[in-house]
């Protein structure tokens, strides 16, 4: 049942076996695996259906740092689907040496490794709709070229309104803005609930899971705590830390031969990134330089082409112009950065309209972001002129010369960190089970949880985490023996 | 002989003009596109007539047990007439004479107004007098200084010192200025009305928001912010601000007291610039990190203090004009931890370090010189300007502020290290041993990562550089990092230029 606000369910069908809050990948993925397996479960979305401004006005928030993210109201989507409604599809699973320490002193490792997530791989490739990942190969001895995979994309809400509507197992309630939770004996036993009007009511369930993005876990945990006096994550040194993106940069310009032994893909782009040995041996972090062509017209072309011939001088008046050199081939990439405790979410002195504190974003990256796209990219020259097919070009920032520039991506809006995992609970606010540190029935999905990042877009990766939760919470629950609507006892179902 | 055709003689004088024309045009455009504001109008340097340095140095030349507090109030009352002397039309800025900066005329004498005052303000703390005897008249210090921070942070005033923006000069003078609203904040802040007050609240929380350089810049937005709290004017999310800001900046924490002040590593702003900063953040706001700040200063400090002696320090480093303050760090820790910093020993470092630059010419015509000991533009980096050297004061404000709490300047000396006997200490985390001969009082520093380099030439001031400035209407001095950071040893007995008594 997919139902306009909280209030349109009855009070005896608000106590479910699970209360979902959020509604893009990680929700609708847990949301929907539990539902298909009998399990009464609760989506609660604090937007609506489709994008409405009002709603999408409470993601305003601060951000403090440099380079300039986009706008927080903007990377990030308050309504059905969530964050699905706009991204891109890209996809990759995360590398084996992306679970682990790759440089002393960085804390890159989760506590979960990449064989811990591969059962789920298949489901949700099938969910993402993807086509089988191929191999990567070998270019030299410290690089690799890796193979991404599109999604439609898929559109969360679109691609399952219609199971939500039917379902007697899932009821979706829109305009339901979790605020706090209750505790009681050390476990969440309520989630608080307000709609649009203003009004206040309360979700009961056995487990509750916090989806509600890579940003709003850490800030409506932060206010639940602040609210509560500690209560609801009672371990919080690292809650809203360690919070991250994926650095997104144009690192400069590629000439290649003709016999290139690489294979653009469909969107046009070869993916090169560094082994894990050659991680450790560099000491850098997992990037994925990116080779596409340059999209011009003619005219453009001959005038980039003309001006590639003296480079630094054409660079130099291009800039007069506001514009950027592209010779032949760009490199752009998107890389790993350290997790930092002080990169973060606070509580900001501006409210929202249900008179929430705002987020105040703490990031900015550092000279270390340098390093690793530097090192990478100049792995990748080395190897391009070691076989005599090509040179490469770098950007000035890159050596520390100039600023990161203002004027590119930035980031990939992917918002990743701010309850991590980890087996301590000084380090990471859950444990591997996804389950909050020192608090009962409370669970948190997303990309909130990695404690690193690696390079590859992350929504292969939430929903492969979604459905290793959703099975969880399935033999939690069973352990539990009862259920809510239905009532399960060892196995034996009465209505 | 052959004559050349008449048309040829007419293109080539047109060339030739044409090639002039171009010449002049080109230049004039370099000089307008590098030309720092105000680079040509330049400050007469005055004696002090109410407060002659001749006494000043007299006073320091003195030989005893203590040096006690005269030397240190007349050399006082000498910079203050100099601020009064050179202050302009407006209250909140001062017209130092000297070698303008690449900031431009104005923000050099916003320097000169946020420097002196804290200076100022410690002063008065610590019972200075309040009329100073100008050559214009007498001036009340606190009526004036109230009167500048009034101006500076009034957008409808001339003396109005400007929003900050990011990386802005003016970051790093809000927080000399925070500083001394904060050691002033029993004798200035309440001469201040209510509009003055919040005018001033929001200049430096302007100052504390824009982004600044990584190292010792992280400290400033930190301490302005403190301030802005500590005078009951702070929000949450600043303060939230400051901690992430704070928490990005002890990642510089190398150990043994020593943070990496990037880009250029380890030199003497640990102690001028980050532990000075530190130690008045804890002051201001004792709960902020009293278990990293304080150890961390006492641990700098007990290796520091080998570095100074009678005979001066061995010159390393940037901004070299500041040497006056290089004891700041070590007074500041005899505060923290009495027991390990004995506060005569603290107290002699600081007699040792002014009398010996201040006979050299380190403070004359009622400003802080610019070079190490007398004026120097080989020493003096392109971003000092005429009151940039005010900075050295910063071991007087701690001295001054130390005074307000407990008897400092009557404390009886303690010998120093080098006057005790010989040593050779080092610290790991810079990589630097220090050595000291008690027979002739020489201090040697040496530096790890610079063993095996020859000692690079230090490049004088001279007519190329004169030239450049001309042409650029910009500072163009000589570029000495790689003697003043890459030689492998400094040593007292070789200071970077001439060290003369002055009489």
């Amino acid at each position: 049942m997919l139902v306009e606000s909280l209030g349109a369910l009855d009070s005896r069908s608000r106590r479910h076996d699970v209360c979902v809050i959020g509604s893009g990948p990680a929700g609708a993925t847990i949301a929907l695996a539990l539902g298909r397996a009998g399990f009464s479960v609760i989506l609660l979305e604090a937007g609506r259906e489709s994008w409405d401004e009002k709603s999408q006005a409470v993601y305003e928030g601060d951000l403090y740092g440099a380079p300039p993210l986009l706008p927080l109201s903007v990377s990030r989507l308050r309504q059905l689907g969530g964050a699905s409604n706009h991204w891109g599809g890209w996809c990759r699973p995360l590398d084996a040496a992306d679970f682990e320490n790759k440089i002393d002193g960085i804390d890159t490792a989760w506590p979960i490794g990449v064989a811990d997530l591969e059962p789920w791989l298949p489901e949700a490739m099938n969910i993402l709709e993807l086509s089988e990942f191929g191999p990567d190969v070998a270019f030299g001895e410290a690089l690799r070229e890796v193979p991404f995979r599109y999604s439609p994309p898929v559109n969360f809400g679109y691609k399952y309104g219609e199971e939500f509507r039917r379902s007697d197992r899932i009821d979706v309630a829109l305009d339901s803005y979790v605020t706090g939770f209750d505790v009681d004996g050390g476990r969440i036993v309520h989630a608080k609930v307000r709609d649009s009007g203003g009004a206040d009511r309360r979700v009961a369930a056995r487990r509750f899971v916090l989806c509600a993005g890579g940003i709003e876990n850490s800030r409506l945990l932060l206010w639940a705590n602040a609210q509560s006096g500690g209560r609801v994550v009672p371990e919080p040194a690292a809650l809203g830390r360690y919070w991250m993106e994926h650095p997104h940069f144009t690192l400069g310009q590629i000439l290649l031969e003709d016999d290139f032994p690489f294979e653009f893909d469909q969107q046009g782009t070869v993916f090169i990134s560094p082994t894990g040995a050659a991680m450790r041996e560099q000491g850098i972090l997992d990037i994925g330089l990116r080779i596409h062509p340059a999209k011009e017209g003619v005219a453009r072309k001959l005038i980039t082409e003309l001006a590639c011939v003296a480079p630094d001088l054409s660079d130099k008046v291009f800039r007069r112009f506001g514009k950027r050199l592209l010779c032949g081939l760009s490199l752009r990439a998107s890389w790993e950065q350290p997790p930092r405790p002080y990169n973060r979410v606070v509580l900001g002195d501006r409210v929202d309209a249900f008179g929430i504190p705002r987020t105040d974003l703490h990031w900015q990256l550092e000279d270390f972001d340098r390093r690793t796209p530097r090192i990478a990219a100049g792995m990748l020259g080395a190897e391009l002129a070691a076989r005599g097919i090509g040179r490469l070009r770098l950007e000035r920032w890159l050596d520390g010369l100039e600023d990161f520039p203002e004027d590119d991506e930035t980031g990939g809006n992917h918002h990743m960190g701010g309850t991590r995992m980890s087996r301590d609970s000084r380090l990471g606010v859950v444990d591997p089970d996804c389950r909050v540190h020192g608090m009962g029935h409370l669970y948190i999905g997303g990309s909130s949880v990695f404690p690193s990042a690696g390079f590859a877009n992350p929504t292969l990766t939430i929903v492969q985490l979604a459905l290793r939760l959703a099975d969880h919470l399935a033999g939690s629950l069973a352990h539990d023996g009862e259920q809510h609507g239905t009532v399960r006892v060892r196995g034996e179902v009465r209505t | 002989m052959m004559r050349l055709p008449r048309w040829f003689l007419v293109l080539l004088v047109l060339g030739l003009v044409g090639a002039i024309a171009v010449a002049i045009a080109g230049g004039a455009w370099l000089r307008k596109k590098s030309a720092v504001e105000g680079f040509g109008e330049r400050t007469v340097a005055r004696q002090m007539d109410a407060h002659p340095i001749a006494a000043v140095r007299q006073a320091f030349a003195a030989t005893g047990p203590s040096l006690g507090r005269e030397p240190y109030d007349l050399v006082a009352e000498h910079l203050l007439e100099g601020f009064f002397t050179y202050r302009g039309d407006s209250p909140s800025l001062a017209f130092y004479p000297g070698e303008p900066s690449w900031h431009g005329r104005r923000v050099d004498a916003i320097e000169a107004f946020a420097r002196i005052l804290p200076f100022a303000a410690a002063w008065l703390a610590a019972g200075g007098e309040d009329d100073i005897a100008t050559a214009g008249g007498t001036v009340s210090i606190s009526a004036a200084l109230r009167d500048g921070l009034a101006a500076g942070t009034d957008p409808q005033h001339p003396g109005y010192w400007g929003e900050p923006g990011r990386f802005d000069q003016r970051i790093v003078e809000a927080a000399d200025i925070a500083l001394g609203l904060w050691l002033a904040r029993e004798r200035i802040w309440p001469m201040l009305d209510e509009a003055q007050r919040d005018r001033v609240l929001d200049w430096l929380r302007s100052a504390a928001a824009p982004h600044v350089f990584q190292g010792n810049w992280q400290l400033f937005p930190i301490l302005i912010e403190r301030v802005v709290d500590a005078l009951g004017g702070s929000s949450k999310q600043a303060r939230e601000r400051s901690r992430t800001g704070y928490e990005r900046f002890v990642t510089l924490y190398r150990g043994d007291g020593w943070y990496y002040d990037v880009p250029k590593g380890f030199d003497y702003y640990n102690a001028w610039g980050i532990h000075y900063a530190l130690f008045w953040i804890d002051r201001i706001d004792p709960a902020w990190d009293p278990g990293g700040i304080r150890p961390r200063l006492v641990e700098f400090a007990e290796f520091f203090r080998h570095l100074l002696g009678p005979r001066g320090v061995p010159i390393m480093g940037r901004s070299l004009c500041y040497r006056l303050a290089l004891p700041a760090p070590v007074v500041a820790a005899s505060l923290v931890a009495p027991e390990r910093i004995a506060p005569g020993e603290a107290m002699r470092a600081l007699d040792a370090t002014w009398s010996y630059y201040v006979a050299r010419g380190a403070v004359e015509q009622g400003r802080i010189t610019q070079g190490v000991c007398a004026d120097d533009k080989a020493l003096l980096d392109g971003y000092s300007g005429p009151a940039s050297c005010l900075w050295s004061l910063r071991s007087l404000v701690v001295a001054y502020y130390a005074e307000t709490l407990q008897p400092m300047f009557e404390t009886p000396r303690e010998p120093l290290p080098v006057e005790r006997g010989d040593f050779t200490v080092r610290a790991d985390a810079p990589g630097w041993t220090v050595e000291g001969k008690r027979a002739d009082g020489h201090i040697r520093l040496r530096i790890d990562a610079n063993a095996g380099n020859e000692p690079a030439p230090l490049h004088a001031y001279g007519r190329g550089n004169s030239i450049k400035e001309w042409l650029a209407q910009a500072p163009r001095r000589p570029e000495n990092g790689a003697a003043l950071y890459g030689r492998p040893e400094f040593s007292t007995a070789q200071p970077p230029s001439a060290c003369e008594l002055r009489r």
